[in-house]
């Protein structure tokens, strides 16, 4: 984890003279479920530490899309490659356990039989139940988990099961479990969906903290453009399983690429009209 | 996996299978003889018997389950759980402890009304559970809309809380009737001509192994019947919403007369069923009966419970391969085997066991030829009168108990919660081991236990497919009550019957807690 952040700094401190390379590639992908197309021609590309919001109505592929990156769904046809190394393709599927990928669910998936500290230790533990190598010895292993709690702020509820938790405080479990092993790529299904109004903005920039902070790049799904706006670094709106618009939050707001994904933001007065190119010459 | 899933199937269906081979043998002058003279007898009984029971059972059943899901009076968290203690005792135990206690004083007690009343006075909680959990899962709303229509609590009752129970109350009353229909103990100790006793006789009595078979292919095809229509009445039963307040939260209170009516109604079947049985037992035990717990009783309850236990890993394992087989979406086969284990529970006892015992004696002599054909030594028997050919017969019969709750565990570990344990690196092997073993602990204990029991309780297949010299406790009893020495089997019956609670108390507490989970989706 430490020597992860180093890096990251170091190109942090590099950015203005050299842009951060390419993180994860996702090229020209395509997915079909029962002879149903649900992605088709899918392309785009991640920068580290970047923070990219998948937009799009449900039923659109989007959580399709994240489930094909976290290696939990096969694609029909194209690749998809982090740090240059190909996850999948037609031919191959890396196993979900190999890619070093880390997600938080839309319901969290805690374990519901283990604490809260054994939840966020579960990825550093191999087969047996022990500490993985990297850790000198259980105790370690133990006080980076609590560090890493103190640091979501759940330290208090280390003990605590996860029913006995708020929403909220699931949430953070989550992703603080997704973390501890220092994935190379964070996915987000619609992590917010399960909490109300006020609770989401809170956790929302909570999130957003412990995720600048970790340095990791992530994808985070969504349908609600406010949730995309405040997050992501850029917006990848999706429609009928392609990318419609893919930039900033800016770029979709002012000058959106299709007029359903100007629709898609709120209401808009929209006017039919023709363009006529002025006869110049 | 797939092979192994089409040996699961054959191995289920093979008793089933001799039957109908032994069936189409060649017709002999005994099974003519039992065609023409008893055959009308065996049907005549058994429908008498059923139909004395049935109104029985949904009575009592039904209204003791609303009485302790919508009223309220003294006594009743004890009665809601009491009511289902009669479950532990076996029809054949309250056989024997009635007669033994009442025969001086009603000479003809062995008859079709008192058979008909211990019948429903045990089998009755099948009716109750299910009814039980289909009023506690009805609405508050629902019963308020009732009243500010202008029903009266009785009228609710009968113009919704009834309608919306009855598919419940007709499944449980199916299980029950389908439990008279394959009982063979008590109808054996009260003479009482049914198929069920009309088999045993068949084949011992007369000797006709096609008349015994075709008997026993008649009863399958007959509690086959009743089963496949409780799955159906189930399914049909799955409509009710869930969600919105359990009506168990407004019950309405009842005092004097009412109160006291409903707590005669609610303990009479207890009574009968469980706590004077449990009684006179341990009269017995203590008048004398516990001279017979010496070594040799030891020796069988050991072995009895071994073999009990035995048969329930085995079970537990079968259907945790069927439930994990299942579990992937596209696996049909799986999902085929799965419904298939669930009809062993159709199988009556002695229906299996004549089965079972054809299946062997067809495979042993074809082996033995071969191997005399081979080596030119006499084989003998290799599986008939074995243990494994018991365990097998258990393993057809009870395979369905652990399916359930097996596969409910399953589902409770979300494909998400699997998902997220890969992507934290773990391997197949540490997700069973630390993902699905914790989450299913519970249920493949339960499991264990629920065929432990039903097995210790099992008489017919026990009694003819046990190796020689092989007693159980329930043979055990069996062999001494029918010499009239209650006083000498009572260790062992009050064994059977004390062994019988612990499924009861399981039951309770799932129940409780899936109650308890309705309450807190709303």
């Amino acid at each position: 984890m430490m020597n992860r952040k180093l890096s990251v700094a170091k190109i942090d401190n590099t950015e203005s003279s050299n842009e951060p390379e390419t993180h994860l590639e996702v090229c020209d992908i395509f997915h079909s479920y029962k002879s149903k197309e649900t992605l088709s021609g899918v392309s785009f590309q991640i920068k580290l530490g970047e923070i990219v919001a998948i937009l799009g109505a449900s039923g659109c592929g989007k959580s399709t899309l994240l489930r094909i990156i976290a290696g939990l769904e096969k694609l029909t046809s194209g690749e998809i490659r982090l740090e240059k190394k190909v996850l999948s393709n037609a031919r191959t599927t890396l196993a979900p356990e190999k890619r070093g990928v880390g997600m938080v669910f839309q319901d969290y998936a805690l374990f519901p039989h283990l604490n809260v500290l054994n939840n966020v230790l579960f990825g550093l533990k191999n087969s047996f139940g022990r500490a993985q190598k990297q850790f000198s010895s259980e105790a370690e292993l133990e006080q980076f988990g609590l560090n890493l709690l103190r640091k979501v702020g759940l330290f208090e509820l280390s003990q605590s099961y996860p029913h006995a938790l708020s929403g909220g405080e699931q949430q953070r479990v989550a992703l603080a479990r997704a973390l501890a092993p220092s994935p190379k790529l964070l996915l987000l299904d619609e992590p917010f969906s399960g909490l109300d109004t006020i609770l989401r903005e809170k956790v929302r920039n909570e999130t957003l903290q412990i995720l600048r902070d970790s340095g990791c790049a992530a994808i985070l799904v969504t349908h609600d453009p406010q949730e995309a706006m405040s997050l992501a670094d850029r917006i990848i709106f999706l429609r009928n399983q392609q990318i419609e618009h893919d930039g900033s939050p800016a770029s979709l707001y002012f000058k959106p690429r299709s007029v359903n994904a100007a629709l898609f933001l709120g209401d808009q007065n929209s006017f039919e009209g023709q363009i006529f190119l002025e006869d110049t010459a | 996996m797939r092979f192994l899933l089409v040996v699961f199937l054959i191995l289920f269906f093979i008793p089933a299978g001799s039957l109908i081979v032994q069936s189409i043998g060649p017709s002999d002058d005994s099974l003519s003889h039992v065609m023409h003279t008893v055959l009308g007898r065996y049907f005549v009984g058994t429908i008498t018997l059923m139909s004395l029971v049935l109104p029985g059972v949904i009575i009592v059943g039904a209204v003791s389950a609303w009485l302790v899901t919508r009223c309220d009076f003294k006594f009743r968290p004890f009665l809601n759980w009491a009511l289902l203690l009669p479950f532990a005792s076996p029809p054949y135990i309250l056989a024997y402890v009635y007669t033994d206690a009442f025969q001086d004083y009603i000479p003809n007690i062995r008859s079709m009304p008192v058979a008909a009343l211990l019948f429903t006075s045990v089998l009755y909680p099948y009716v109750y559970l299910f009814a039980r959990g289909a009023f506690a899962e009805q609405t508050i709303n629902t019963l308020s809309a009732a009243k500010l229509l202008g029903c009266s609590p009785l009228v609710a009752f009968w113009r919704i809380s009834l309608p919306l129970a009855r598919p419940s109350i007709v499944a449980g009353t199916v299980l029950a009737i389908m439990e008279v229909a394959s009982d063979f103990g008590t109808v054996e100790y009260f003479a009482i001509d049914t198929f069920s006793t009309g088999i045993y006789r068949t084949w011992f009595a007369l000797g006709s192994k096609v008349g015994a078979a075709r008997l026993a292919l008649l009863l399958l095809v007959f509690t086959l019947s009743l089963f496949s229509f409780e799955k159906w009445i189930s399914r049909r039963a799955r409509y009710f919403g869930r969600g919105g307040v359990a009506a168990e939260s407004q019950r309405f209170k009842l005092h004097g007369v009412q109160a006291f009516a409903a707590i005669i109604f609610c303990i009479t079947p207890v009574f009968i069923g469980f706590l004077f049985p449990i009684l006179l037992l341990l009269g017995q035990v203590l008048k004398g009966g516990w001279r017979q717990i010496n070594i040799s009783f030891i020796e069988m309850a050991t072995r009895s419970f071994i073999l009990a236990f035995v048969a329930g890993l085995i079970c537990v394992i079968v259907g945790l391969f069927l439930a994990f087989s299942a579990r992937s979406r596209k696996n049909y086969y799986a999902k085929f085997c799965l419904n298939a284990a669930s009809f062993g529970y159709a199988l009556p006892g002695n229906v299996l066991a004549v089965g079972v015992l054809f299946a062997l004696g067809f495979g042993d002599t074809w082996f033995g030829r071969f191997w005399k054909n081979m080596t030119g030594q006499e084989l003998g028997l290799l599986l008939s009168g074995t243990i494994v050919a018991l365990l097998y017969a258990y393993v057809v019969r009870f395979g369905a108990i652990p399916l359930q709750g097996l596969v409910a565990a399953l589902d409770r570990v979300t494909p998400a919660l699997e998902s997220s344990a890969r992507l934290l690196g773990a391997h197949p092997f540490r997700i069973l081991l630390h993902v699905y073993l914790p989450a299913m602990r519970n249920s493949v204990l339960a499991a264990v236990i629920l065929v432990f029991v039903d097995v210790v309780k099992e008489l017919p297949a026990t009694l003819l497919l046990r190796p020689f010299n092989f007693d159980t406790l329930a043979v055990h009893t069996y062999h001494l009550a029918s010499d009239e020495r209650l006083m000498e089997a009572s260790p062992a019956a009050l064994f059977i019957v004390l062994v019988g609670i612990i499924p009861v108390t399981l039951l309770q507490q799932v129940t409780f807690k899936n109650q308890s989970l309705v309450n807190d989706e709303s």
